[in-house]
C-alpha cells in the first residue's frame, strides 16, 4: 500500500494486501510455464531501479475526445459517485494474485486512468495518453481500467518513450467492453534501447462487442505483449494487428489468446516481424472455441521476416477446438529470409540493398500499417521503420 | 479363445479383434516394476552385462522423471497405475522361422489377424509379437542371402551385440522421456534390421505386435540400421483384447539412415480402446538419405506418439505423414516432429485427424532449424474434420527458427463435415451414412493413398467400421 493511501476504502486496501502477499510468495515465472518458454525473466529484479517522485509526467493524457469520461484511477478509487463501478471492475480480471509481474503492478501502481465512454456515445476523436521516460532511468506500473458503456465507441492511442538507460515498465489494462460497444487501442511503441516493457490486456467481450487492437513495436530490449481476449458475448468480434521490427538483440514476445464463449463470435490475428541483427521474435497464440460458440470462427496469422542470420523466430499458434459447429477456423506461422527475387527486381530497378530491403519491408507490413486509424500516424510509423531499417545490422 | 465379455464391449464399443485367448503363459512376472525383475528378466534373456546395466540406469531415471506438462489429457495419463501391470509375459519358449512349430493357440490368434496369409500373399518378411516375445519372424531367402538382418530384438542382440551396442539407446537415450525410460528399463520384443549397403528390399517386411494378456505391459524395442543406398519398408500393425481395465503399450523406435539410404516404416495402430499408447520414435538422416514415418492411428485409449527425424547431414530428407481417427471417449494426441541439423535439408509434414462423437484428436509437431542449417526448407500441413458437436480438436506446432535462409511454412484448418458435400451426395442418392463415409475417406485419400494396397482397404475399412452409426 502506497502512503497516500492511508485512509483508503478497505476494498482497496485488501486488493493492495493481496498483491503484496503474493509478491511476498511467488517468484518471476521460469521457461517450465508455457508463457514465458522462449523469454527468461528470472535474474529480472522488479524493485531495482527507482520510482518517480510523482509519475503525473510520466503517463498523461495529451489529447482527449469531448465529453469523454476519464479520470486519476487513484482519485476515481475514493470518489464516493465512481468507487462503486472501480471496486465492481478493478482486479476482476486481472486478479492481483495471479502471478508475480500482475502482482507487482497491483501491488504498486500509482498512476493509471478510470476511462468510462458513456452509453451511445460515440467519440470520434482518439484518447491519447503518453508514456515518457525520456528523462529518467525509472520503473513505472501504469494501469488502465476501460469500462465502455454499451453503444460507445471510443480509440485509445498509447504513445511510448523512453531514454537510453535502464527503464522498465509493467503495465496492466482491464478492459470491460458491454454490448453493442467499439474500442480501438493502438500502442506505439518507441522505447530507448534498454527499456524492459511487459504489457498484459485483458478484455471481457459481451454481446457484439468489438475491439479493435493494434501495436506497433520498434524500441526496447525486451519486450512482452500478452493479450487475452474473452469473447463472452454472442456475435463478439476481435481483431489483434502487430508489427514489431527487431534489430541488435532486441526480444519480441507477442501472446495472444481468443477465448470464444459466445455464439458466433469472431477473432482475427496478425502479426508480422521483420527481424535484423540478433533480434528474436515470439509468438505464441491460443485461440479456443469451447462448446458453447457454435457458428464461431477464427484466424490465426504469424509472419517472420529474417533480415539477418543471427535473428530468429518461434512461432507457435495453437487451436483448440471443443465443437463441430465452426464456420471456419484456421491458422498460420511462416518464417523465411526476404525474397531473393524481389530484391533483385528492385536492384535491378537501380534501388540500392537498403532502399529495396526497405521497400519489401514496408510492403510485407503495410496491412497492419495501414490498418492504423491516423493516417498522419501511419506516416509517421512508416518513417520510424524506415529509419530503422537504414540503419539496422545485416550481415 | 473366449469371446468378449457383453459389458465389457458395451463400454469400450464394437472391436473385431477384442477376443483373446485363455492359455496360461510359460512365464508371467508378479505386477509391479522392481530392480528384481529387470535383473530376472535380464537373466532369463541371458543378456550381456552392459545391457541389464542400461536396463537399471533407466529404471533410475523412469523414477525420476514424471509425466510431461504439456500432456493432453494429464489426468488420463496420471491415471495408470505402474505397480498394476505385468511387465513381463512370455507365452512361449519359442522364437521360430517356422510358422508349424508356433504354439496352436497363438497360431490361431494370429491365423485369425490374418497374419500368415499376408505374410504368404505380399511380404518379405513377417514377424509376430505376443505379449513380451517375439514368437515367429520369417523373411525371404534371396534376401537373408544378400545379408538382409529381420530378428526380434533379443535374438539381434544375441547374434549382432557388436551392432546393437553401438546404436542402441543412441538415436533415443533414456532420460529423453518418463516412457523411453521406462521402455529402455523393461524392453523385451522388437524388431531389429539390418540392410546391407546397395540392397533394395522392394516388398514391405511387417512386423505384428498383439497384447493377449490383461493389465500387460507391452514394451518392444526395434532398431533398425539401413546402410548406405539401401532401401527398406517396414510396417507394423498392432491389436489388443478388449478388457474392462487398462494395459500399457509403450515402444522405442530407433531408425538410423545412412547416406543415400531410404527407410519407409509404416504403423497402423488399432489398438483396443484399453490400451495406453505412448511410443517414442526417432529416425536419425544422413547424407542425401529419405526417411519417411506413415502414421496411423486408429484405436487405443490415448495416443502419444510424434514420429522423429533428425536431419544430420546435408541433402537429407524427413517426411511424416499422421493420421488420427479419434472415436468417443479416445484422444489421439498424435503429429511429428521434424529437427533440422544440416543446411540443404527438406522436410514435409501432412496431418489428418477426423474426430468422431466425444473424441479429441491433436496435432502436436516440432519444427526445429538450427542456426547453420541453411537453405532448408519445410512445410507442415495439419487438417482436422469434425464430425460431431462433441468431438474436439487441437493444433500445437510449435516452430522454433534460428537460421536465416529457410523457408518455412505452417497451415491448419479445422472445420465441419460439409453440409453442402453430404446434401451433394444424398441428392445423388446415397443414404447419409454412406455419403459421410464417402465425404472422410476422401479426407484422409492423400495419406491412405501412401500405403501398400492391402493396408490402404484396410485402413478404409477401420475408418468405415469407426463411422458405423456416426449419422442420426
Amino acid at each position: 500500500m502506497t502512503a497516500a493511501e492511508s485512509n483508503a476504502p478497505t476494498w482497496l486496501a485488501e486488493y493492495r494486501a493481496l498483491a503484496q502477499r503474493t509478491l511476498d510468495e511467488k517468484s518471476l515465472p521460469d521457461s517450465s510455464d508455457r508463457p514465458w518458454k522462449y523469454t527468461d525473466v528470472t535474474s529480472l529484479d522488479v524493485f531495482e531501479l527507482a520510482r518517480l517522485e510523482t509519475e503525473d509526467q510520466a503517463i498523461q493524457i495529451t489529447s482527449s475526445p469531448d465529453n469523454l469520461v476519464v479520470r486519476d484511477l487513484i482519485d476515481s478509487a475514493y470518489d464516493p459517485e465512481l468507487q462503486d463501478k472501480i471496486e465492481s471492475n478493478l482486479g476482476h480480471l486481472i486478479p492481483a494474485n495471479e502471478d508475480y509481474l500482475l502482482a507487482a503492478n497491483s501491488a504498486e501502481w500509482k498512476s493509471g486512468f478510470f476511462i468510462n465512454p458513456q452509453s451511445d456515445t460515440q467519440h470520434t476523436k482518439p484518447l491519447v495518453i503518453d508514456i515518457d521516460l525520456s528523462k529518467q532511468s525509472a520503473t513505472i506500473f501504469p494501469r488502465i481500467l476501460v469500462v465502455a458503456e454499451s453503444n460507445s465507441e471510443l480509440d485509445i492511442v498509447i504513445n511510448s518513450a523512453s531514454i537510453e538507460e535502464e527503464a522498465l515498465i509493467i503495465a496492466a489494462l482491464e478492459l470491460k467492453v458491454k454490448n453493442n460497444a467499439r474500442l480501438g487501442i493502438t500502442f506505439v511503441n518507441n522505447w530507448g534501447l534498454d527499456t524492459k516493457e511487459f504489457t498484459t490486456l485483458r478484455a471481457d467481450l459481451a454481446d457484439n462487442a468489438a475491439l479493435n487492437i493494434s501495436t506497433i513495436c520498434i524500441g526496447g530490449s525486451l519486450i512482452k505483449h500478452r493479450y487475452d481476449i474473452h469473447l463472452n458475448g454472442k456475435g463478439a468480434d476481435s481483431r489483434v494487428k502487430g508489427v514489431a521490427v527487431g534489430d541488435k538483440a532486441q526480444h519480441f514476445d507477442f501472446m495472444t489468446v481468443q477465448e470464444h464463449n459466445g455464439p458466433n463470435s469472431s477473432s482475427d490475428v496478425e502479426i508480422k516481424t521483420a527481424l535484423a541483427g540478433e533480434s528474436r521474435a515470439v509468438y505464441y497464440g491460443i485461440t479456443r472455441v469451447t462448446e458453447e460458440a457454435k457458428g464461431s470462427q477464427a484466424n490465426q496469422e504469424n509472419r517472420n521476416m529474417l533480415l539477418a542470420s543471427k535473428a530468429k523466430a518461434d512461432s507457435d499458434p495453437v487451436l483448440e477446438i471443443l465443437t463441430n459447429d465452426v464456420s471456419r477456423c484456421g491458422h498460420g506461422a511462416t518464417v523465411g529470409p526476404v525474397d531473393a527475387e524481389g530484391m533483385f527486381y528492385l536492384m535491378s530497378r537501380g534501388l540500392d540493398k537498403r532502399a529495396a530491403l526497405r521497400t519489401l519491408v514496408g510492403g510485407f507490413i503495410s496491412p497492419i500499417v495501414d490498418h492504423l486509424k491516423d493516417s498522419d500516424m501511419a506516416d509517421e510509423v512508416r518513417a520510424i521503420v524506415n529509419n530503422k531499417l537504414q540503419n539496422a545490422s545485416l550481415d | 479363445m473366449t469371446t468378449v465379455d457383453p459389458n465389457v464391449r458395451d463400454t469400450v464399443g464394437e472391436y473385431k479383434w477384442g477376443f483373446h485367448d485363455t492359455e496360461k503363459p510359460l512365464f508371467m512376472a508378479e505386477k509391479g516394476l522392481t530392480e528384481g525383475l529387470i535383473r530376472e528378466m535380464s537373466a532369463m534373456k541371458e543378456e550381456p552385462e552392459w545391457m541389464l546395466e542400461l536396463r537399471l540406469e533407466a529404471l533410475e531415471t523412469f523414477y525420476k522423471l514424471e509425466n510431461p506438462k504439456w500432456a493432453g489429457s494429464p489426468e488420463v495419463l496420471d491415471a495408470i497405475d505402474f505397480d498394476n501391470i505385468h511387465y513381463y509375459v512370455k507365452a512361449t519358449d519359442t522364437d521360430s522361422t517356422n510358422w508349424e512349430d508356433v504354439p496352436e493357440y497363438i497360431k490361431d490368434t494370429f491365423d485369425k489377424l490374418g497374419i500368415p496369409e499376408a505374410e504368404r500373399q505380399f511380404l518379405a518378411g513377417a514377424g509376430a509379437q505376443y505379449d513380451s516375445e517375439v514368437v515367429y519372424h520369417n523373411i525371404r531367402e534371396d534376401l537373408e542371402a544378400q545379408g538382409v538382418q529381420f530378428l526380434g530384438m533379443d535374438q539381434g542382440l544375441r547374434e549382432h551385440e557388436d551392432l546393437v551396442r553401438e546404436h542402441f539407446s543412441t538415436v533415443i537415450p533414456s532420460g529423453d522421456n518418463k516412457y523411453a525410460a521406462l521402455n529402455t528399463a523393461v524392453w523385451s520384443g522388437g524388431s531389429f534390421i539390418y540392410v546391407p549397403p546397395g540392397v533394395h528390399v522392394e516388398v514391405p517386411l511387417q512386423a505384428y505386435f498383439r497384447i493377449n494378456t490383461e493389465n500387460m505391459g507391452q514394451f518392444e524395442r526395434t532398431l533398425i540400421i539401413a546402410d548406405e543406398g539401401s532401401y527398406i519398408h517396414y510396417v507394423e500393425g498392432c491389436t489388443a483384447p478388449t478388457y474392462s481395465s487398462s494395459s500399457l503399450h509403450s515402444a522405442v523406435v530407433e531408425i538410423i539412415v545412412k547416406k543415400n539410404a531410404r527407410v519407409r516404416y509404416t504403423t497402423i495402430q488399432n489398438w483396443s480402446n484399453n490400451v495406453y499408447n505412448l511410443v517414442t520414435k526417432r529416425a536419425y538422416a544422413y547424407e542425401n538419405a529419405v526417411m519417411e514415418w506413415v502414421d496411423g492411428n486408429i484405436g487405443s485409449k490415448l495416443t502419444m506418439k510424434y514420429p522423429s527425424v533428425y536431419l544430420m547431414e546435408p541433402g537429407a530428407h524427413g517426411e511424416i505423414l499422421s493420421l488420427a481417427f479419434a472415436g468417443d471417449q479416445q484422444h489421439q494426441d498424435a503429429g511429428g516432429k521434424v529437427v533440422h541439423v544440416a543446411p540443404d535439408t527438406t522436410s514435409a509434414i501432412v496431418s489428418k485427424s477426423v474426430s468422431r462423437g466425444s473424441g479429441r484428436s491433436s496435432y502436436r509437431g516440432l519444427l526445429k532449424v538450427y542456426e547453420g542449417a541453411a537453405n532448408s526448407s519445410s512445410t507442415v500441413r495439419c487438417d482436422a474434420l469434425l464430425l460431431d458437436e462433441l468431438s474436439r480438436s487441437d493444433t500445437y506446432p510449435t516452430m522454433e527458427v534460428d537460421e536465416e535462409r529457410v523457408n518455412i511454412g505452417h497451415e491448419a484448418s479445422v472445420s465441419r463435415l460439409g453440409e453442402d458435400q453430404l446434401f451433394y451426395l444424398m441428392s445423388r442418392g446415397i443414404d447419409e451414412e454412406s455419403a459421410a463415409k464417402m465425404v472422410v475417406n476422401g479426407f484422409v485419400e492423400p495419406i491412405v493413398k501412401e500405403l501398400p494396397m492391402e493396408y490402404a482397404i484396410e485402413l478404409n475399412r477401420l475408418i468405415e467400421l469407426q463411422m458405423e452409426g456416426s449419422v442420426g
